[in-house]
């Protein structure tokens, strides 16, 4: 064994009990409380376990299509029912399965990953699953009482508006999916301040596992992209329900722009699936091939790359609209540029396994591996045939299209996710899953695959569009549409062999194999409820092989934090790039607030839908208040003083400011809220060029230029106020009118700014029926309202607390929180007023 | 461990210069194109602005690639840290692949006319 070429930092024995105080405070649940539970391993095991359910269900809609397809003129289901199935087969797959099984991923592994005791909001994590639990099963069983959408996955205009799409369907769609987003984004910003926060002494940006750099793209992106369909879906709904003319043409606004903003979120999406997926590659191969990663730099080259080229490719969806050839060109050339980052990941993961020198072990896992290999590159190769317009032109809304994602969604994300089932099953069951099954499973599932899939390229050609309901018989598609269902019987074969598996040999708990696969990679560590009984000094990329004693010097305890000093949960955050001890976390345990806030979340989407306002209202204030409860134990103040964690370090328990991990969440969703609003401002943007007659209309004079100026003037006023508050905030066992006060009003401020910018527009004759551009102008009024209604709360909510005695100028996280979200507020309406009042006087 | 604590965001920032730069790019090189061709009606100028944005985004790229301290001191990076050459490689490699993209989409001004209807 070599010689360790670091200092313990904890080299002495370590006091008897330690490990019973550590399994005592980080003990789940049991029985019916275990809904409760916030540990990730819980939690990460229902998000994928309901993850891979809405997969099944997702598949025997698809078996259904199949079936239906199998023969021409058949009848098995109505057109009606079709329209419903693929639209429900590709929601569910994309919204349902995809983002939620990779999230769910890094929820369940990225902790023990980093060596965390858990990732830094847990309940955060545990209220977006729930969420998504709710939400998902109530918008899957529409299929069963025909209330389910029928305008496809991507519901486009004019469509699905209210003319051509009556009934609730749509509505489904939009309120369900909308909410199920905000679900995503609340995981991406866990898994955001995770990864750059809580990774282990030592490991630096550089050192990062590559599945955490993935899960860190794939976070950021699902930030900048989710916005702008949320905005989408929130543009259609309000037309929907409220006539506000975004979508209809002879208004001036355009159903081209549901497209825009639905792609903007929809091609990134595609990465955003395999990112994560081409990380959990990364680390199968290099285990499996028992050494490094041949071009470790050159992969985490291409995970940013392909996750930046991924946002301009979305007009490459919209080729056939008759945008200018020369805007065509544009996207046709990033789309093809994509190819080099993917292609790099390819030859880097070959040229991994070729230099093994032939000990690559062909294992289940491996098999996965090796079909993702061919089935994505063939999904590659026909989207550089697909991003080169003239092709397009041809085969757009054509078999070949279906087959094409099928081959990049499918080999590039569920091929990889069944290598993860098998590869990391050990570290959450006591058994890992069958070796015999799985080849059963791997060879059916790619045989299948191909062979349903495969066919489609010709079909394709044939000239078969998308979405048809049945065929004639005289067309020549008839056998191949037999092949295609055949193969995809077998490829249900596989997925049912893979449940038998499951059933006969997952078992969660304790006592697998430590490291099964001799993996370099800190998951691999022994592990308990508590994670790694101390958190590792970490000198490489590959710690536990280049760090051969570290498995025996955490169990001990000798590396950092390996107690529970403060008696509660808690792990250690460091620099986000150097990753050196600052602080550690106190976080909180098991409750039941976040799952009351989740299903009356759910609650007040789900009776929006349905139109039951009043109920969805009072469902919506149980939703707040239960959030509010449970944020009432956070921010505990800096009683505990600091502790030491190891090697000669005292580290404060308690942060506030900058350094804070609840500043970086703040910051995380105002990034969020900043993507929105950009996507607003393209929209308004958009329609101006569309329609630039009624920028603004002739019949509504614009309002007096004082209201827009008296906005301003209270917007600036209430800046002032909590900028003031923050300096008066009492010292610590002592309170003042002035601090709580004054962070009211500021927050009033706001209020009555959006209030009189509304109120101006409406007393000049603006209706937002009326036009495009009145709808916008009000839009911003709507976009602007909601964060004003969360600085709102978010005052009241430090005001509380300051009453209570819980906030001062020590433990202040409360306030600066809501501090940050009000200045940012703040400047997205003085912008917002600039664009509204300045800009149809400049155009016109 | 180094003494100097390295900015989060400017490592960041440093880090992904190159495709920041591209997406500045694809944003002008689009938005200025619909803009000349629809509501400006200035159908003459929008290939020669495409070629202009894309020469001065290739500048940029170069100006990075040629003096990559300079710019990673303007971020705040230490020049010292063990993992600066990893770093200062990153962001060397996602520069180049910068360029890669930038010229493939500003080329395609070379072979298509502006404003014309692709069928």
């Amino acid at each position: 064994m070599r010689p360790r070429q670091y200092e313990l930092p904890n080299p002495g024995e370590r006091p008897e009990g330690e490990v019973r105080e550590l399994e005592r405070i980080w003990a789940m649940p049991r029985g019916f409380s275990l809904v409760t539970a916030v540990n990730n391993s819980v939690i990460g095991i229902l998000y994928i376990g309901t993850a891979f359910l809405f997969f099944l269900l997702a598949g025997v809609l698809a078996l259904i299509m199949r079936t239906q397809l199998a023969v021409p003129g058949n009848d098995l289901v109505s057109q009606d029912f079709y329209n419903q199935i693929f639209t429900v087969h590709g929601t569910t797959m994309m919204f349902l399965f995809a983002v939620p099984a990779v999230e769910a991923l890094g929820v369940m592994l990225l902790p023990q990953m980093l060596a965390a005791r858990d990732l830094p909001f847990p309940r955060l994590s545990a209220f977006a699953i729930w969420a998504y639990v709710v939400g998902g099963l109530v918008f899957f069983s529409t299929v069963f009482y025909d209330l389910a959408p029928k305008g496809g996955w991507f519901m486009y205009t004019p469509l699905t508006l209210s003319e051509f799409s009556p009934g609730d369907n749509a509505d489904f769609w939009l309120l369900g999916i909308g909410f199920i987003e905000i679900s995503a984004i609340a995981g991406a910003i866990e898994i955001i301040v995770g990864t750059l926060r809580t990774r282990p002494p030592g490991m630096t940006l550089a050192k990062m596992p590559i599945f955490a750099w993935a899960m860190l793209i794939f976070a950021a992106m699902i930030m900048v992209a989710f916005p702008a369909v949320i905005l989408g879906t929130m543009l259609l709904e309000i037309e929907r329900t409220f006539g506000w003319p975004f979508f209809t043409a002879d208004k001036g606004g355009d159903p081209l722009l549901w497209q825009h903003l639905f792609w903007f979120f929809g091609h990134p999406e595609v990465y955003i699936i395999f990112l994560p997926a081409a990380g959990l590659v990364s680390m199968i191969v290099s285990t499996m091939a028992r050494r490094p990663l041949i071009g470790h730099r050159l992969i985490v080259v291409a995970l940013i790359g392909t996750g930046f080229f991924s946002f301009g490719l979305w007009v490459h969806h919209m080729f056939t609209t008759g945008i200018p050839a020369l805007s065509l060109g544009f996207f046709s050339a990033a789309s093809m540029a994509v190819a080099v980052p993917s292609g790099i990941q390819m030859f880097s993961w070959i040229a991994t396994i070729a230099a093994s020198r032939g000990r690559f072990r062909i294992t289940t896992p491996s098999l996965f591996i090796l079909g993702f290999l061919f089935i994505f590159t063939v999904g590659g190769l026909t989207g550089v045939m697909v991003a080169l317009v003239p092709v397009d032109f041809q085969v757009h809304d054509t078999y070949f299209v279906v087959a094409h994602f099928h081959y990049v969604l499918i080999g590039g994300m569920v091929f990889p996710l069944f290598a993860t089932f098998y590869y990391w099953a050990p570290m959450v069951s006591r058994r890992p899953l069958s070796e015999r099954l799985g080849r059963w499973v791997f060879w059916l599932m790619f045989i299948g695959f191909n062979v349903s899939f495969f066919p489609m390229h010709i079909t394709g050609l044939r000239g078969m569009p998308r979405r048809v309901w049945t065929y004639p018989d005289d067309l020549g598609w008839n056998t191949l549409n037999m092949i295609s269902t055949v193969g995809a019987y077998i490829l249900a074969a596989g997925v049912l062999i893979f449940l038998i598996d499951l059933i006969r040999n997952f078992r969660t708990g304790e006592g697998g194999p430590d490291n099964p696969w001799g993996a370099g990679t800190l998951e691999w560590l022994p592990n308990d409820v508590y994670s790694a009984r101390s958190i590792p000094l970490v000198t490489s990329r590959e710690p536990l092989w280049d760090q051969p004693g570290l498995p025996e010097e955490v169990r001990h305890g000798h590396h950092f934090l390996p107690n529970a000093p403060t008696g509660g949960r808690e792990t250690l955050v460091t620099s986000p790039i150097d990753a050196r001890p600052e602080y550690v976390i106190r976080m909180p345990g098991p409750s039941w607030t976040q799952v009351i806030a989740a299903v009356f979340t759910a609650a007040f989407f789900l009776l929006l839908t349905v139109k039951a306002v009043w109920p969805a209202l009072i469902c919506g204030a149980v939703a707040i208040a239960a959030c509010l409860v449970w944020c009432w134990s956070l921010d505990p103040g800096p009683g505990k003083g600091r502790i030491d964690i190891g090697a000669g370090l005292k580290v404060p328990t308690y942060m506030s400011g900058p350094t804070s991990h609840s500043w970086w969440a703040m910051v995380v969703l105002m990034i969020v809220a900043a993507s929105l609003f950009i996507a607003y401002v393209f929209s308004y943007l958009y329609l101006w060029t569309v329609s630039p007659g009624v920028w603004p209309p002739a019949a509504a004079g614009p309002p007096d230029i004082a209201w827009p100026l008296a906005g301003a003037a209270l917007t600036v006023a209430g800046l002032a106020a909590v900028r003031i508050a923050g300096r008066s905030l009492p010292a610590p066992g002592r309170r003042n009118a002035s601090a709580p006060v004054l962070t009211v009003v500021g927050s009033l401020c706001l209020v009555a700014a959006i209030g009189l910018e509304l109120y101006g527009h409406w007393q000049s004759g603006l209706r937002p029926a009326e036009n495009a551009y009145s709808a916008m102008v009000y839009m911003a009024g709507v976009v602007n309202g909601q964060l004003v209604l969360a600085v709102f709360i978010l005052a009241g909510f430090a005001a509380a607390r300051h009453v209570a005695g819980r906030l001062d100028r020590d433990r202040r996280v409360s306030f600066d929180n809501m501090a940050l979200l009000h200045y940012y507020t703040a400047g997205q309406f003085l912008f917002s007023l600039l664009l509204v009042h300045g800009f149809p006087p400049m155009v016109n | 461990m180094p003494d100097t604590k390295p900015s989060a965001v400017g490592t960041l920032a440093f880090i992904n210069a190159g495709p920041i730069i591209w997406a500045i790019h694809l944003t002008l090189i689009y938005g200025g194109h619909t803009l000349l061709c629809t509501p400006l009606q200035m159908r003459e100028i929008a290939g020669p602005y495409v070629l202009a944005v894309t020469a001065a985004a290739l500048l940029a790229l170069g100006a990075f690639l040629l003096r990559p301290h300079f710019w990673a001191s303007a971020c705040g990076l230490p020049p010292t840290t063990a993992d600066r050459p990893q770093y200062d490689s990153l962001a060397r490699l996602l520069a180049t692949l910068g360029v890669v993209a930038v010229a493939w989409a500003g080329a395609t001004a070379f072979f298509l006319s502006a404003c014309v209807a692709a069928r």
